[in-house]
C-alpha cells in the first residue's frame, strides 16, 4: 500500500445538475449480468438447460412412436417430444421470469449487492435494464437451444409461418415479463438468502405440475383447474400449444379452444399488477 | 468567481452536521428500541473522524443515516450540504461508502468489480491504481470467492473509493484483520487523509482511533456522551495519572496528580526501589472504559477499569 493517489489532488467539484446515463449504465449491467450467470454452473444447470433435460427425459421415457393424441386407428398422433416442447417452452419463461430472477435479487438483497449499488450514484432503472437483458438472454438463448434440440434430436417440426414465430416470440416476452414483475416483488418476502433460493423452486414447481406442462390440463380435476386458470403458466401453456400442434389438437382444451385472447388478457393483468407490486415492494435502497 | 470567497482562505466548513437525530427501530415482539436519541454531530471537511462505543450504541444506524441508507425518524442531517437520504446522484457521486460486511460478487474478478463500480461516477479514480494502493497488486485478475478475509475487505476499501469521493464512511473496517494488514490499511487511510478526503469511521479498536482520528466521538446508547481529540477527549479529570507499586498489602494503586512527588516518598528519595513500580497514565481504553462505564454507573466503571488495565488494543 505504498502508491499515493495522484487523482485525488485533481479532484473536481461534481455538479449538482450531473445525472448518470441510465442507458448506458444499464447496458454495463447487461453484460456483467449476463457474465455472471454464464459463470454460475448451478444456474446453467437448473434454468437454462432444464426445459431441455426435461424434454429429453420424455421424449427418451415415452419412446419416439407418434401415438400422443392418436384416433383409434393409430393415426393423426404425435410424439412425446412433440407434445411436450411447448409446455417446455412455457415452463422457461416461469423459470427465466420468475425462479432464476427472484433468487438472484433476493440473493443480492442479502449479500450486500444492492446495499452496495444504491450507495453509488447508479440509477436503480440501470440495475433493473441489467437484470431485463440477463431474463432477455436467458429466454432467447434458452428458447433457441430447445428448439434447436426438439428439431435436430427428437425431429418435432417446427412452425413454417411468420406468424407463428411472431405469436410465440410475444408470447415469450409477455410471459417471463409477467413473471420477471411478480418475481421483483417476491423478494421482499424472504428473510434470510436461504430461504429466497428455496422459497423461489416452490410456484415452479407447483404450477408447473397443475398447469398442463406435464399432464394435459384437461385431465386435472375442475377445482385445480380454476386454480390454475389465476396463474399465467396455464394460458402460455396452452397458447404455446396452438403454435407447435397440429390442427385438431385444441379439442382437448378446456372449451375445445386455445383461447387466446384471454390468454393475452390475463398475461397483460399480471404483468401490470406485477409492475404495481413490484414498485412498492422493492427499495432502493434496502431498507431493514 | 467572487473575490471574497477565495477557497484557501474559508475557514475549514463542516463536511458533515447532524442536529437532533432521532432513530428507532420497531421490534418484531412490539415495542421499539431507540438506536440513535437526539445525536449532534459536526465533522470539518478533511478531519478523519472515528465513532466508537459499544455494541448496539448506534454507531452503524448513525452512520448509515449519514450514508442516506437509512432514513432518520426526526432531525436534520446535512452531509456536502446534501440531505443524504433519497439525495441526487450527484450527491453519491462525492461519497464513498465500505460497507460493515459484505460477500456480493463473489462470481466477478477483482478488476470487473471494480471497473463496473467506477463506471457509475463521472470522475472514478484509475482501477490499476487503487488496486495497487489496496495492496491487492496481483490479484486483479482473481475470482473474489477466492480470495482471504483480509483481501475481501481489502477490495471492499477498494470498492468504497473507486469513485474518488470526497467524503468516505468506514463501517468496521479492519475487523478481522491481522496486526500487519491493519496497519497497510492504516497507511492507506492517512494517505487519504492527506489528499483532503473527510473520514467517518466506527471502529472497536481504540488504537485504531488513536492512530487515525483527528477526533473521536464516543456513542453510547444512541447518544454523544463525548467527543475531543485522541488526547483530550474525557477531559483532564480522567487523565490523572495512577502510581502502582506492590507491598506487604498486595498490589497497591493511587490516583494522584503529583506521581512524582508520590514516589518520591514511596522510595524515601530514591533510597528504596519499591516492587513493580509504575506511573502509567490512563490510556485511551481506560478513559473510553470509564466514559462508558460512567453512562452505565458508576460502579460497573470501576470494575471495568480493573478489569482492563492499561493496555491499548481491541476491546473484549
Amino acid at each position: 500500500m505504498s502508491t499515493t493517489f495522484p487523482s485525488s489532488a485533481a479532484r473536481e467539484a461534481v455538479r449538482p445538475a450531473w445525472r448518470p446515463s441510465v442507458v448506458r449504465l444499464g447496458l454495463g449491467r447487461i453484460v456483467l449480468e449476463i457474465k455472471l450467470f454464464n459463470r454460475d454452473v448451478l444456474s446453467l444447470v437448473l434454468v437454462l438447460f432444464f426445459p431441455i433435460l426435461m424434454m429429453s427425459l420424455f421424449g427418451t421415457v415415452f419412446g419416439d412412436e407418434p401415438e400422443f393424441g392418436a384416433d383409434p386407428n393409430g393415426q393423426g398422433g404425435i410424439t412425446p417430444a412433440h407434445y411436450y416442447l411447448p409446455g417446455m417452452l412455457a415452463l422457461s419463461t416461469i423459470l427465466s421470469g420468475f425462479q432464476n430472477l427472484s433468487s438472484y435479487v433476493a440473493t443480492e438483497r442479502f449479500n450486500g449487492t444492492v446495499k452496495r449499488l444504491a450507495g453509488t450514484p447508479l440509477p436503480a432503472a440501470s440495475y433493473f435494464i441489467g437484470k431485463t437483458g440477463q431474463t432477455l438472454y436467458l429466454i432467447v438463448a434458452q428458447t433457441a437451444l430447445l428448439l434447436l434440440a426438439a428439431t435436430v434430436l427428437f425431429d418435432v417440426p417446427l412452425p413454417r409461418e411468420a406468424g407463428q414465430w411472431g405469436l410465440m416470440a410475444l408470447l415469450m416476452v409477455l410471459a417471463t415479463a409477467a413473471w420477471a414483475t411478480v418475481a421483483i416483488a417476491f423478494t421482499a418476502l424472504p428473510k434470510s438468502a436461504q430461504s429466497a433460493s428455496t422459497l423461489a423452486v416452490l410456484p415452479v414447481l407447483l404450477l408447473s405440475f397443475t398447469s398442463g406442462v406435464y399432464f394435459p390440463f384437461s385431465q386435472l380435476p375442475d377445482w385445480l383447474q380454476s386454480i390454475s386458470n389465476f396463474f399465467p403458466l396455464r394460458w402460455t401453456a396452452s397458447a404455446f400449444r396452438s403454435v407447435f400442434l397440429p390442427a385438431g389438437f385444441e379439442a382437448v382444451e378446456p372449451g375445445g379452444t386455445y383461447n387466446l385472447p384471454f390468454t393475452f388478457l390475463v398475461l397483460g393483468l399480471w404483468v401490470a399488477a406485477g409492475a404495481v407490486v413490484a414498485r412498492l415492494a422493492f427499495k432502493w435502497p434496502p431498507q431493514k | 468567481m467572487n473575490s471574497s470567497t477565495s477557497p484557501g482562505q474559508r475557514p475549514a466548513a463542516a463536511a458533515i452536521t447532524a442536529r437532533g437525530l432521532n432513530k428507532a427501530y420497531r421490534l418484531p415482539k412490539g415495542g421499539t428500541l431507540t438506536a440513535v436519541d437526539h445525536l449532534d454531530l459536526t465533522i470539518r471537511a478533511g478531519e478523519t473522524y472515528a465513532l466508537l462505543g459499544p455494541n448496539g450504541a448506534g454507531k452503524s444506524t448513525t452512520i448509515e443515516m449519514l450514508e442516506g441508507h437509512r432514513k432518520p425518524d426526526s432531525g436534520e442531517v446535512k452531509v456536502l450540504e446534501t440531505r443524504p437520504w433519497k439525495a441526487p446522484p450527484s450527491f453519491r457521486a462525492r461519497i464513498g461508502i465500505v460497507l460493515q460486511e459484505a460477500t456480493d460478487s463473489g462470481e466477478l474478478r477483482v478488476s470487473e468489480a471494480l471497473r463496473s463500480l467506477a463506471s457509475c461516477f463521472p470522475a472514478p479514480r484509475q482501477v490499476d491504481e487503487v488496486i495497487d494502493a489496496v495492496g491487492l497488486g496481483r490479484k486483479g485478475g482473481v475470482r473474489i470467492s477466492t480470495l482471504s478475509g483480509g483481501q475481501r475487505r481489502r477490495l471492499d476499501v477498494a470498492l468504497g473509493i473507486i469513485g474518488n469521493p470526497e467524503v468516505l464512511f468506514l463501517d468496521e473496517p479492519t475487523t478481522g484483520f491481522d496486526p500487519e494488514a491493519r496497519r497497510q490499511f492504516w497507511d492507506l487511510i492517512r494517505q487519504l487523509s492527506s489528499g483532503g478526503t473527510t473520514i467517518v469511521l466506527t471502529t472497536h479498536y481504540l488504537d485504531e482511533a488513536e492512530q487515525l482520528a483527528d477526533r473521536i466521538g464516543v456513542i453510547n446508547h444512541g447518544r454523544l456522551i463525548a467527543e475531543g481529540s485522541p488526547h483530550d477527549i474525557g477531559g483532564p479529570g480522567l487523565r490523572v495519572p495512577r502510581v502502582r507499586w506492590r507491598d506487604a498489602s498486595g498490589l497497591r494503586e493511587v490516583v494522584t496528580e503529583q506521581p512524582a512527588a508520590l514516589v518520591n516518598s514511596l522510595s524515601d528519595g530514591g533510597a528504596t526501589e519499591p516492587a513493580e513500580l509504575a506511573v502509567v497514565r490512563p490510556s485511551l481504553e481506560d478513559i473510553y472504559l470509564q466514559l462508558i462505564g460512567a453512562a452505565d454507573g458508576a460502579e460497573l466503571a470501576a470494575e471495568r477499569t480493573q478489569a482492563a488495565p492499561s493496555t491499548s488494543g481491541a476491546l473484549r
